[in-house]
């Protein structure tokens, strides 16, 4: 592996984990007995750059390293299922992060301040927001698997 | 300083946070409910150190991704799958998913402090241990038995220095 | 007069919705439909990248273009919210399972 790959691979997961951190974040301020909206508006943005950035990262090495050098030892190895299920679920759920990230900064940026009072909107964004959450720690937990199936 | 001793420094203070906070932010409860309620001034106390704890609870989750690059860069893959490690990861899944739902106000204060309690301490326990070569399960079954045993000694902690019980 | 911010927050919704259910079609098609799979990767350079583009093509595209025709009523907004979520859910249980499927029960010649 190259160093840009690397790099790369490791903007991709520490990325991510703040991506995971913020939109954790933003579903435990979502509770709060006082809302508030800058700390929201905060996360919300911190959630949906951090899900593009490891998007870009890690895309790229997907595209460009995965494929060729990691997916065959990971196939051969002991545990194929690592790609044929963990991975190929991966590339695709991850898809969805940076649209529910760019809905949920929508709803914050322009909602915020009827988020304290309307109390049908605020559970119906935490909704959005806990999947997205969901969905980005089972990325994380994928590729925990994934990296621990790659034995170079 | 390299890699490996600048995680190993982040990863503990952030257990030191998160582990002292909620030891002592468990302390504080306790003898904030000794009146009867929580005033203004024990509430400030306590909203500080629950926040330092969720501070800990971030250095120790980035620090601990960053143990995990570092074994996918240095060959040591294998480690990746150590059950101790993903039994780690599910009792940090707990704790996470324990503060959400008290923030929520959907778990009973005295499930989600034993909790708490356990989690912190299990997790410290797992990075710790060294030779316990025992299945995923078996420790999530150790895990469990502890998350009880806690509720227990909480409880009769309560009793004696609250005079009631709290279940 | 119209509520501009809850009508842009409508229509980004309806199109997560349709962009999600693009990446759910694209990836099970892709996968029983060899030529749909190879044509991404022909036209994108990788399967993976054409997924990508398109979805975001149609969240962005949708996202304007719903704009001039969506509710800008607050209980369309919620419901709006509700259904993106089980969208989400629905859409990652589906490829999920495919994939189990694919790996444990489907035969493959």
């Amino acid at each position: 592996m190259t160093q840009t790959l690397s790099i790369l691979l490791s903007v991709h997961i520490i990325i991510g984990v703040i991506g995971i951190i913020a939109s954790y974040a933003t579903l435990l301020w979502l509770f709060k007995k006082n809302i508030s909206v800058r700390l929201l508006k905060i996360s919300s943005i911190t959630a949906f750059v951090a899900y593009i950035t490891a998007w870009i990262t890690g895309g790229y090495y997907y595209v460009v390293y995965y494929g060729s050098n990691v997916k065959p030892i990971i196939k051969d190895g002991p545990n194929p299922w690592a790609h044929s299920i963990i991975m190929e679920t991966k590339e695709h759920i991850f898809l969805f992060l940076p649209l529910l990230a760019f809905v949920i900064l929508l709803t914050v940026w322009f909602k915020g301040n009827n988020l304290q009072e309307n109390r049908p909107l605020r559970n119906a964004l935490a909704l959005v927001v806990l999947i997205t959450l969901i969905i980005s720690v089972f990325m994380a937990l994928g590729g925990v698997i994934i990296s621990g199936s790659a034995r170079l | 300083m390299d890699l490996h001793i600048f995680l190993i420094t982040t990863h503990l203070i952030g257990v030191a946070l998160g582990v002292g906070g909620a030891t002592f932010g468990g302390i504080l409860y306790l003898k904030a409910l000794k009146d009867g309620k929580i005033d203004p001034m024990e509430g400030e106390w306590l909203s500080i150190i629950f926040t330092t704890l969720r501070v800990g609870l971030v250095i120790t989750v980035l620090s601990g991704f960053g143990f995990l690059l570092e074994y996918r860069m240095t060959g040591q893959e294998e480690r990746l799958l150590d059950p101790r490690l993903w039994a780690k990861l599910t009792i940090i899944f707990i704790l996470v998913s324990n503060a959400l739902l008290m923030q929520m106000r959907k778990i009973p204060m005295w499930l989600g402090e034993g909790l708490s309690i356990t989690s912190w301490y299990g997790a410290l326990t797992l990075g710790i241990i060294r030779g316990a070569d025992y299945s995923y399960f078996t420790f999530l079954i150790f895990y469990a038995i502890a998350v009880f045993v806690i509720i227990g000694v909480l409880s009769i902690i309560k009793k004696l220095y609250l005079g009631k019980y709290f279940i | 007069m119209k509520n501009k911010k809850n009508k842009l927050i409508n229509s980004f919704a309806i199109s997560a919705i349709l962009a999600i259910v693009f990446i759910v079609f694209a990836v099970i098609f892709g996968e029983l439909y060899k030529p749909f799979k190879n044509w991404l990767a022909g036209a994108f350079n990788h399967h993976w990248i054409g997924k990508s583009v398109i979805s975001i093509m149609i969240f962005y595209i949708f996202g304007f273009l719903c704009y001039f025709k969506i509710s800008d009523r607050e209980e369309i907004l919620i419901y709006m919210l509700k259904i993106v979520f089980w969208t989400a859910l629905a859409g990652a249980l589906l490829i999920t399972s495919f994939y189990l499927y694919e790996y444990f029960l489907a035969i493959h010649q």
